[in-house]
């Protein structure tokens, strides 16, 4: 069975996007609390804490989805690109 | 046959049932402590100055008790049947209260207390041979209604104290005779109604009286069960003496056995007993013979415009029972703890948020639905009334202030007037329902 070898660069790289993922949900947060006349206590408030970190997994999970998509369609690009060559 | 005649019979019965007890269920494991009971209290009403609202809780202030021998209380209990066995568990397991005697006219039951009670009490059949003992301080009474005025009677004849189990009487005029006969005495007379030492209910009357739920508009108070209510696999000849709930001449029913309860609430958060009430019952399911109705309904009016809706019966559980105290700013159910605000505040910003997107993804909006979807039940939570709730219903604390009281021979105050209001009221509903009329509040009576 051949090892799959994932490079450190590779999981800075997904830390990374996730702690933006992280940032976006705070982001979401704060526009909420905006569009919804509440108070800014909510942004680290334990009622709401745990429904922020639960939106920065699923956008994360979106994310990927989108970028597997782009992944795919490269791929098929380049495929073709290499098949005229 | 007459009722007098009835009680001369049964004299001494014991009040639920022999032989057919169900079982008696275990001891609250750990004894009430009541300096740090008294503070959880107070923190519960918010301040111990809201206790001094309580006046039937001056009992429980009390030091507490030594090992003198003149701190011990010496009891005797009447009716040794599952009520009666049950406030025995509780009473085994009150500081300082002694069991000096046990009866019952019902040898079962009798022989279950005996096995349940601590020491060797001393065993009667006849209550009135119970209240000859000298050193007996007080009787608690568990036996069928009709019996509960000429047992109170005559033990506050023999200069007993005396905590009665709800309802106070079978009629308007015993229940007067009690009450002034109690008053008369001086001594310690307590009814069995265990929700003015609980926690919740008191908490709930702070928040009442704090207006959380704005002035008090209406209480519904319902009682449901599924059952027979009758007890079975004994001889015929225990019928009436057994099922004594099903039959008239010994009880008055639904209203006294469940509503007194609910009734006694009302009053109590109403501050004042019914001005008059309108009742229906029948008997639709349970068409075994018994004289008693199945199911109740009765509106109670009170002072400016607020009603009291009861009803009970014995063929849906579905509902349950609970007692709801409606306002306009809120509503709580005292027997499920839990209160429930009419504007609750807003569900924090991403909380709403989520909500949102969610409706906008799955909810599906009815074309033509029914135009009453506004006013259909909210699905709310509310909060709870306490946020630990006590494994008493206030059973073993009203014994604890039972027996505190007859330690200091001073009367708990307030206790005959709750004893007689709820009292009047169950019976007035019954009464309703038998005359098929409207029934004031007995006002020419002189309790």
């Amino acid at each position: 069975m051949k090892d799959l070898v994932i490079p450190g660069r590779r999981i800075v790289r997904e830390i990374w996007i996730f702690g933006q993922c992280v940032l976006f949900a705070f982001g979401v947060n704060a526009c909420a609390i905006v569009g919804y006349e509440r108070p800014w206590s909510e942004l680290v408030s334990l009622s709401t804490l745990p429904v922020t970190l639960a939106i920065a997994p699923v956008a994360y999970l979106l994310l990927g989805i989108v970028r597997l998509l782009i992944g795919a369609v490269r791929f098929l690009l380049r495929r073709r690109v290499s098949r005229k060559s | 046959m007459d009722l007098s005649r009835r009680r001369r019979e049964f004299a001494g019965l014991g009040a639920d049932a022999a032989g057919v007890n169900p079982p008696v269920p275990p001891p609250t494991p750990k004894l009430l402590r009541r300096r740090a009971f008294l503070r959880e209290l107070a923190v519960i009403a918010g301040s111990s100055a809201v206790l001094t609202k309580l006046p039937w809780w001056s009992p429980l202030r009390a030091d507490p008790v030594g090992d003198a021998p003149s701190d011990r209380v010496r009891l005797g209990v009447i009716g040794t049947g599952s009520r009666g066995n049950r406030l025995l568990r509780l009473l085994l397991e009150t500081p300082g209260v002694e069991i000096a005697a046990l009866c019952d006219d019902y040898e079962l039951n009798l022989n279950a207390g005996l096995k349940n009670a601590r020491g060797r009490p001393r065993a009667f059949a006849d209550y009135r041979r119970m209240l000859e003992m000298p050193d007996l301080d007080g009787v608690v009474i568990a036996t069928p209604l009709y019996l509960h005025a000429p047992m109170c009677l005559a033990a506050l004849a023999a200069r007993k104290h005396v905590f009665c189990e709800k309802s106070l009487a079978y009629s308007f005029e015993e229940c007067a005779a009690v009450s002034r006969a109690a008053r008369a005495s001086g001594l310690v007379f307590q009814i069995g109604h265990q929700r003015l030492y609980s926690a919740e209910f008191i908490r709930a009357h702070v928040l009442v009286d704090s207006g959380a739920i704005g002035p008090i508009t209406q209480i519904r108070a319902y009682w449901h069960r599924n059952s027979s209510w009758r007890r079975t696999g004994f001889s015929p000849e225990y019928e009436h003496r057994l099922n004594w709930r099903l039959y008239r001449a010994y009880s008055a029913g639904l209203m006294t056995e469940l509503g007194s309860h609910h009734m006694h609430v009302a009053n109590w958060f109403l501050g004042a007993p019914p001005l008059s009430c309108v009742g229906y019952g029948s008997i639709n399911h349970w068409k075994d013979g018994r004289e008693m109705d199945d199911n109740v309904n009765v509106i109670y009016r009170y002072r400016d415009g607020r009603h009291v809706i009861f009803d009970s019966m014995l063929s849906n559980r579905f509902y349950g029972m609970e007692v709801q105290i409606l306002g306009p700013h809120g509503t709580i159910e005292l027997e499920s703890g839990r209160m429930y605000a009419e504007n609750p505040p807003p569900a924090p910003g991403i909380v709403q948020l989520v909500n949102r997107l969610e409706k906008r993804l799955f909810e599906v909006i009815p074309v033509g639905g029914p135009s009453w979807v506004p006013d259909l039940k909210q699905d709310a939570k509310g909060r709870p009334l306490v946020e630990e709730p006590s494994s008493d219903d206030g059973t073993a604390t009203q014994l604890v202030a039972f027996a505190n009281a007859v330690r200091a021979g001073r009367p708990i105050p307030g206790m005959i007037e709750h004893a007689y209001n709820s009292g009047i009221a169950a019976l007035m509903g019954q009464f309703s329902i038998e005359q098929g009329r409207e029934i004031l509040w007995p006002a020419q009576l002189k309790p």
